[in-house]
């Protein structure tokens, strides 16, 4: 048994279990099994090509692909490669599938050729889908399917919005995706085991149906959501052999979070790193409120991207039902509409039924009665802290 | 040797009161398991060059190794220093880092179309060096970018966000972090440039530096005189922290302005009146060199309060800034 000192000097060395933010798979991966099945079963189907993974910000999507490149794919002996396109939209496409192809070749460590003067302009679409792929199919491992994992989908069937700049030219966020739909028809037409895995940062029914055709008809789709409480509590669990949170911390924590998965690691992170700084025994609800402020402040840059896939008018709304209560208590319709009116915002709730229930359906309130809560006090706490009424008036302005 | 720096980054052992942010740093960026980035926002010359300078001097030989998440290889730590104020594009800024990592190794690669590429590969496959860029004055070259294409400012964040992840170059790895310092948190340098960046966004702890407390204000009198006859009394040491409030620049300002003075402190009603009177002229001064009006944001509302509280509110008067013409 550790005697106290021990246990202190373990708990001072001991490095905070919580990752906020980054990619995580292999212990630090929590939860998630109905995705994870089902995606497992996706990828062991025939007949069937294309996946979505969709969800807010900052809700984990590129965690789980990572964890199918390294962890579940190779235990179902498929292969598969991971690809992140959010800095490749301003590229011509050709570079953009050179770029694909090399990293295609280098993870799997195949031996092909990738001339440079075919990845220019045009030749380089028409090389990968009718050259490329069979000949990378025919050196993988006899029956081994590939599964080609693509994160931040979105990013780059938007780009050419930005702006209202007239998409002219051979930008891949102009022709990426009728790339891919062509080559997604050159795989069912030819029965060629690669699979396609997309994720995006946002609901799949607002991906714009002119921009993604094709695309947009999923095999299947699943929304990446909050974590459950058991999720949590098990995450929790990670101090446990260090300074473990009491039940009622725990309960508190995922109060305040939802179950958000970065929210939730950030107030862990900062609560557990709170405790070793004062040699807490064990993590309490105080610690864990005290503790609110400082996660916010600390990560209020990764929430600003949350914020950023908001219309101004939900912006709007949020601001004024943060302002209308004091601490998390449920705000009324009445309350929002009063709160506006004194702070002269009225035009932000001239379509206030419309918006309430555009945030419900993207689980950013919740009901209680015939009142609104935030979904995560979290978020509100950002949002009291970092948005000012002159951020507010500006977008009504706009 | 003058015992007091204010005009230019503090080094070696005069670099104080820091400690715990360095290790922060260190706990966020390589020792920690989240091995991610910091963003350090502070006012002018509040000491986030000397920060930035100091770990890379300090830690130019450091010892410890690292296990890279999700690899479990050891990696040795190498701290490049870049300051991008002066830089327009995406790729200077590269090329900034680039230079950082020539002056920082003996070895040389040879130049190339991608070198920032080529010499990273190189030093996370070959030498097993996982790279802490010190990035100083990020806001600044954010500000020069947007002020030409904002869609160029936020082309570049939205790749930023990415390779601050992993890199497709080295088949998703991470071989780096970031340490960016900045006049402005991201939302307000956001705000700011008009900027809306696309994905998943900068994936990056905050960190504000904070000004010195009394009892650090305290400390750094006599550390800064420990080896001069003179000592400052309490009297003294109460009188720097009500007018400089701890703002490290007109904390060392201050101190040496009375360190100057020190003859005549024998008469206090005297020495005073002279301090104010060099003081407010200096502060009026450092006031209009930062831009006045101008200035940061951030460090506009600061030197308000600061000037507010202070005895030498009639001498900003002589800065022309409404401001402190309404305060007169």
């Amino acid at each position: 048994m550790k005697t106290k000192r021990q246990k202190n000097e373990k708990v001072k060395t001991d490095l905070n279990p919580f990752i906020v933010g980054m990619p995580v798979w292999g212990d630090d991966f929590f939860g998630r099994e109905d995705i994870v099945n089902s995606v497992t079963r996706f990828i062991s189907s025939s007949n069937q090509y294309n996946y979505l993974i969709y969800g807010q910000r900052r809700i984990g999507k590129t965690s789980l692909l990572r964890k199918l490149e390294k962890e579940i794919c190779p235990a179902k002996d498929v292969l598969a490669v991971y690809f992140n396109l959010q800095d490749k939209a301003n590229a011509p496409l050709h570079i953009l599938l050179h770029e694909l192809a090399k990293h295609i070749v280098a993870v799997l460590d195949v031996n092909i050729d990738l001339p440079h003067e075919i990845f220019v302009k045009e030749s380089a679409s028409d090389y990968m889908q009718n050259v490329f792929f069979a000949e990378l199919i025919n050196r993988l491992p006899s029956g081994k399917p590939l599964v080609l994992l693509f994160d931040e989908f979105d990013v780059i069937g938007e780009a050419g919005n930005i702006r209202d700049e007239k998409v002219v030219g051979v930008r891949s966020y102009e022709q990426f995706i009728p790339f891919l739909t062509r080559l997604l028809g050159h795989v069912r037409d030819n029965d060629l085991n690669i699979k396609f895995i997309f994720a995006i940062g946002r609901n799949y029914k607002d991906l714009n149906s002119d921009r993604y055709g094709q695309i947009t008809k999923f095999n299947e789709q699943i929304e990446l959501k909050y974590f459950d409480k058991a999720t949590v509590l098990a995450l929790l669990q990670k101090t446990a052999d260090a300074i473990p949170f009491t039940p009622e911390s725990g309960d508190r924590l995922f109060e305040l979070t939802s179950g958000q998965p970065y929210f939730t690691q950030a107030l862990a992170g900062k609560t557990f790193e709170h405790a070793q700084e004062v040699k807490a025994e064990c993590i309490t609800l105080e610690m864990v409120n005290k503790c609110v402020p400082t996660a916010v402040k600390s990560y209020a840059g990764g929430v600003l991207w949350i914020w950023d896939t908001l219309r101004p008018a939900d912006q709007v709304i949020l601001y004024l039902m943060a302002l209308s209560a004091e601490n998390d208590t449920p705000v009324s319709k009445k309350n929002i509409k009063d709160k506006a009116v004194n702070m002269l915002l009225e035009p932000a709730i001239r379509e206030l039924d419309e918006i309430i229930a555009g945030l419900l359906n993207i689980n950013f309130i919740k009901k209680n009665n015939n009142s609104y809560l935030f979904a995560t006090t979290f978020f509100r706490e950002w949002i009291i802290n970092e948005i000012s009424e002159e951020d507010i008036k500006r977008l009504i302005l706009t | 040797m003058y015992p007091f720096t204010y005009n230019q980054p503090v080094k070696g052992e005069d670099f104080y009161n820091r400690e715990e942010v360095v290790k922060d740093i260190l706990k966020e960026t390589a020792l920690g398991k989240t091995q991610g980035n910091v963003w350090i926002t502070g006012e002018r010359q509040v000491g986030k060059t000397s920060l930035l300078q100091h770990i890379q001097l300090s830690y130019a030989d450091y010892k410890e190794r690292i296990k890279l998440y999700g690899t479990g290889q050891e990696y040795k730590i190498a701290f490049i220093f870049a300051n991008v104020q002066g830089y327009h594009t995406e790729t200077a800024f590269y090329n900034a880092l680039e230079d950082g990592i020539r002056n920082y190794f003996d070895y040389k690669l040879p130049n190339s179309e991608n070198y920032f590429q080529d010499v990273v590969k190189y030093l996370y496959k070959e030498q097993n060096i996982f790279t802490i860029f010190l990035v100083d004055e990020f806001d600044a070259f954010i500000q020069n970018v947007a002020a030409i294409s904002k869609k160029d400012a936020e082309q570049f964040l939205t790749n930023l966000a990415s390779t601050l992840q992993g890199v497709s170059w080295l088949n998703n790895a991470k071989p780096f972090s970031f340490v960016f310092t900045s006049n402005n948190t991201i939302h307000e340098l956001m705000e700011m440039c008009e900027l809306k960046p696309r994905g998943s966004g900068l994936i990056i702890e905050s960190k504000e530096l904070m000004w010195f407390t009394k009892d650090q204000v305290t400390e750094l009198a006599k550390h800064c005189l420990k080896d001069n006859e003179y000592c400052f009394d309490t009297d003294a040491i109460n009188f720097c922290y009500k007018n400089a409030q701890g703002y490290p620049y007109f904390t060392q300002k201050l101190f040496s302005i009375m360190y100057d003075l020190r003859d005549k402190y024998d008469n206090k009603k005297k020495f005073l009146k002279e301090v104010k009177l060099l003081y407010g002229k200096e502060f009026a001064f450092t006031v209009k060199g930062w831009g006045g009006e101008r200035m940061p944001k951030r460090t506009l509302n600061e030197i308000v309060k600061l000037a507010g509280n202070s005895d030498i509110r009639k001498f900003l008067f002589d800065t022309g800034m409404t401001i402190f013409k309404s305060m007169h």
